[in-house]
């Protein structure tokens, strides 16, 4: 006997195909209609239209595109669907017009929380400030500032550190990239890199979905060049929509159509029929004099500093152990306040005190089925494990804990989820 | 699809670009959903241009609050059954009664269905219309119950019932074919 899943699989593969001739010649009678549809088209039905359209904040590029229509009809240099070789012209114009900036000051906002890192994000979270500085001296040397409420990110030309408030820092002697520990919208002080990207991504797939558009803003001519990802993400993976790389979205950039300088950027987040703007660059200064405190951090005396987990005497044992295993021994060590214990799990140099009365003494309620997530697998090493617990303050916290052991000491370190 | 929002707006504004990737996207999709839910080959193709003409002919005033994939296999389950009720109203001649699966795949035809299509078909067609109807939009447009009450306006339960009660149906013939 076929069970009900296999009838239900061999509807949903059921193929049929449709005749090329008959396809073509059904479209060319659809165009005909579309043709004669559109020449019956009145001018204040053309009004109404615009003034619905412009509720919706996607909507407002098609508006743009109304008006790309006109302009490009009448210089004739674009048509009307614009392609991707004309998207890459517009690049290479932003990229000649940047390639001669020396500093950048950014100010945006994104939807996430103060106090995670700075890739984080929440359909539904409120917006979060960020600023982010950028200058190159004389000598060529580049220094960099990105910061959010709870969290710094600075690279002062020799080394990079993360300053975590109140007093938590991960500190790299060497100037690392813009982009680093998932600084995600620091890679957007590299203008010029930036659109290089964009460049390279068009050029090399020209089926990518790159749409740009002509409008006038305010008096000003605007060039808003859409970049549309999708990514392959399945629907139910944990990180799905946590991060803009895990969904599906697109970018839009604004530049001044003259100077090709970008002068505004955002980012939407597609999820399931909404279009959520998730990121807005919403002030940018180029070549504007920054203080030199701006490059420099202060620490509070007894900061905690990150530092890769040794290889320990017994470091067999915890090699061995689970992504469950690690999780559920991480948890006994709080329960019992072995503080020596939780720092194996921990990869600073001691355990911070707001910590340890946070977990000290917890009662462990379960901990569950570990899984995976694509944006989070770290070629296997990176693992969630779920978890119920009660702590000393008698709150009940159910959650994933973020565990990885990629590091020198091949053994599990809790990375995130407390 | 945030894409199915961007062709919809770019057809308002006239672009045969976004139209035609609109009817290269669901074409196919469209004509399966109306073979399987109409005997008549020619029916379900004459319904798929209709949809597709209708599109255009309200799509300046159309707005896409949901999946267009939806809206479109909506528009095509409800003349579907338009056209089932006026099937029901008149006699089919002899002649054009065999003009189903079997003969969906002379030259002139739009639909070329694989044989396990046309067998599925088949079976389809022995269905109840309100359960084959509740099967295939269910399973092939990947409609919800709760989205299915609303269009057949019966309860949930109604819904799942026929659902349940077709794929029961289903099973039991094509398990009662000699393979």
């Amino acid at each position: 006997m076929r069970p009900p899943q296999d009838v239900q699989k061999l509807l949903r593969n059921a193929q049929i195909r449709s005749n090329p001739e008959v396809n073509q010649a059904v479209l060319k009678d659809l165009l005909e209609q579309f043709d004669d549809s559109e020449q019956g088209k009145s001018a204040p039905a053309r009004l109404r239209e615009r003034r619905n359209i412009m509720k919706s904040p996607i909507a407002k590029l098609a508006v743009a595109a109304v008006i790309a229509v006109a302009v490009v009809l009448s210089i004739n240099v674009w048509d009307k669907s614009i392609s991707t070789a004309s998207a890459t012209e517009l690049l290479q114009g932003a990229i000649e017009a940047v390639s001669d900036v020396w500093s950048v000051h950014m100010k945006a906002r994104m939807r996430t929380l103060p106090r995670d890192n700075f890739s984080l994000i929440g359909l539904d979270y409120d917006f979060v400030p960020l600023e982010m500085w950028k200058r190159t001296d004389a000598n060529g040397q580049v220094q960099w500032r990105v910061e959010k409420p709870g969290r710094v990110l600075l690279m002062d030309g020799q080394s990079t550190v993360m300053f975590i408030r109140p007093k938590f820092g991960v500190l790299k002697e060497e100037a690392l990239p813009l982009g680093c520990f998932d600084s995600w919208s620091g890679r957007l002080l590299n203008v010029h890199d930036l659109l290089d990207n964009e460049l390279q991504k068009a050029t090399n797939n020209p089926d990518r979905e790159v749409c740009l558009v002509h409008q006038e803003v305010q008096g000003t001519d605007k060039l808003v060049l859409e970049v549309h990802v999708t990514v392959d993400v399945p629907e139910d993976d944990y990180l799905r929509n946590k991060f803009i790389s895990d969904s599906d979205h697109v970018k839009v950039y604004e530049f001044d159509a003259k100077t090709k300088l970008l002068e505004s950027f955002q980012v939407y987040v597609h999820a399931g029929d909404k279009d959520v703007l998730i990121f807005e660059v919403t002030d940018i200064e180029y070549n504007a004099q920054i203080d030199d405190g701006v490059f420099a951090l202060d620490f509070p005396e007894d900061m905690i500093w990150a530092r890769e987990p040794q290889i320990l005497p017994d470091n067999e044992r915890y090699e061995k152990m689970t992504p469950q295993e690690a999780a559920r021994t991480f948890f006994q060590a709080c329960a019992q306040e072995d503080w020596d214990e939780v720092l194996k799990f921990w990869a600073a140099s001691r355990i911070d005190d707001s910590l340890k009365a946070y977990l000290g003494g917890l009662e462990i309620i379960s901990i569950g089925e570990p899984f995976q997530s694509e944006g989070y697998a770290r070629d296997g090493l990176g693992w969630f494990v779920p978890y119920e617990i009660r702590l000393k303050s008698g709150q009940v916290k159910k959650f994933n804990l973020a565990i990885r052991k990629d590091n020198p000491a091949n053994r599990f370190v809790v990375d995130g989820g407390i | 699809m945030l894409e199915d929002k961007l062709l919809v707006l770019k057809c308002r504004r006239g672009s045969k670009d976004a139209m035609c990737r609109i009817y290269e996207k669901y074409r196919d999709d469209l004509l399966r959903l109306a073979v399987s839910l109409l005997k008549q080959a020619d029916t379900a193709e004459d319904i798929v241009h209709d949809v597709f003409a209708s599109f255009i002919r309200t799509g300046k005033q159309f707005r896409l609050t949901g999946s267009l994939k939806g809206y479109l296999a909506t528009c095509v389950a409800n003349r579907a059954r338009n056209a089932n009720r006026a099937r029901r109203l008149h006699t089919v001649k002899l002649s054009e009664a065999g003009q189903t699966a079997g003969h969906r795949n002379r030259p002139d035809r739009w639909i070329i269905c694989s044989e396990e299509a046309e067998r599925l078909s088949s079976a389809l067609a022995e269905l109840p219309y309100d359960q084959r109807e509740t099967v295939i939009l269910h399973v092939q447009a990947g409609m919800r119950f709760r989205e299915l009450a609303r269009l057949q306006q019966v309860p949930i339960k109604t819904a799942q019932s026929r659902y349940r009660i077709g794929i029961e149906k289903l099973r039991s013939l094509l398990n009662s074919e000699v393979s």
